[in-house]
């Protein structure tokens, strides 16, 4: 299914926001690596805007046919709020505690500890940028070997288009891959794009 | 003398941020890429003293340019990476694969020009 293409911002700001995300991943990436004791593969961030029922799609095309999912929500809020998922893929979180080296924690903990570290590195840094202080809620555990289309009821979401911006992290030669997903709803995004545009003006 | 730069990042608005944390004042001739193939291109071009290289690109990616470079004949330049993929292990591997420096993203003047005189470039 294709999605239908909603413009954001100008190429400029885009092309800026898109790198302010691959800063947070990178730092995203860099705790993650601290904790596995690893090499962390990043992806090249994405942004793509959806309308709610567009979204399942969205996630299916991002994350591929990878069989059962779990995902790690975590909300975050300030002068900008969103949400963040994390999907794992089922197998991938059986090798967690292996990773890390832990074998008295149970695999949940891990991976809210885990889905912890990544979008607070991540949501956290893109806000530092702009600096902008964000509060971000205890992170739960969404769906456990779900569908991409089951994770989300589009009915029950809030906004009319969401600006995703999708990052991967990958262990090599391991099966743990995760997506993260951030969901910037319209206010968000147009306070996200102001912060942008001031930032260009700066340059 | 004029020193010949090659600025490689798949973001315009990156490469726009590299180029203006270069020192003021000082004798340079820029060249743009946005990738490492790109980049490949503009060294077998002409020769350029130094690269400023990204990591995280499309096509060819910042580590396959470093490949690329050590098995070609091409002259090499000084190659500093500026990078938001801050791991230890991205650091590490960049250093093997001839990288002399390395900055952390985002980009600081200040950064950058620790980086060109921990190269001898300055």
């Amino acid at each position: 299914m294709r999605c239908a293409v909603i413009r954001i911002g100008t190429p400029e700001s885009r092309d800026a926001l898109t790198e302010l995300v691959n800063i947070g991943m990178g730092q995203a990436g860099d705790s993650l690596a601290r904790l596995f004791d690893t090499f962390i593969q990043l992806s090249i961030p994405r942004l793509t805007m959806v309308e709610p029922a567009q979204l399942a799609p969205a996630i299916t095309a991002m994350i591929g046919d990878a069989g059962p999912i779990v995902a790690v929500r975590q909300a975050f809020s300030g002068r900008i709020r969103g949400e963040a998922l994390a999907i794992y893929t089922a197998s991938g979180c059986d090798s967690l505690a292996d990773l890390v080296g832990y074998s008295d924690v149970s695999s949940d903990e891990l991976l809210l500890e885990i889905s912890n570290v990544l979008i607070g590195a991540c949501v956290g840094a893109l806000a530092s940028q702009f600096s902008l202080d964000l509060c971000f809620s205890p992170p739960s555990i969404l769906r456990r070997c779900a569908t991409a289309a089951e994770l989300l009821e589009p009915s029950q979401l809030p906004w009319q288009n969401a600006l995703i911006a999708e990052v991967n992290f990958r262990v090599v030669e391991r099966p743990f891959c995760c997506h993260l997903l951030t969901f910037w709803p319209d206010e968000s995004i147009r306070v996200l794009l102001r912060a942008v545009d001031a930032f260009l003006a700066q340059l | 003398m004029t020193t010949s730069i090659l600025v490689v990042d798949d973001s315009a608005v990156s490469r726009s941020i590299v180029i203006r944390s270069l020192p003021a004042g000082w004798d340079i001739a820029i060249t743009q890429a946005s990738n490492g193939r790109e980049a490949l291109a503009a060294l077998e071009q002409k020769p350029h003293a130094v690269v400023l290289l990204d990591l995280n690109m499309p096509v060819m990616d910042g580590y396959e340019f470093l490949e690329a470079i050590r098995q070609s004949a091409l002259p090499r330049p000084v190659v500093i990476v500026l990078s938001g993929d801050i791991q230890p292990g991205a650091q590490a591997r960049v250093r093997q694969l001839g990288a002399n420096a390395f900055v952390k993203k985002p980009v600081r003047a200040e950064s950058v020009l620790g980086a060109l005189r921990e190269c001898g470039v300055l």
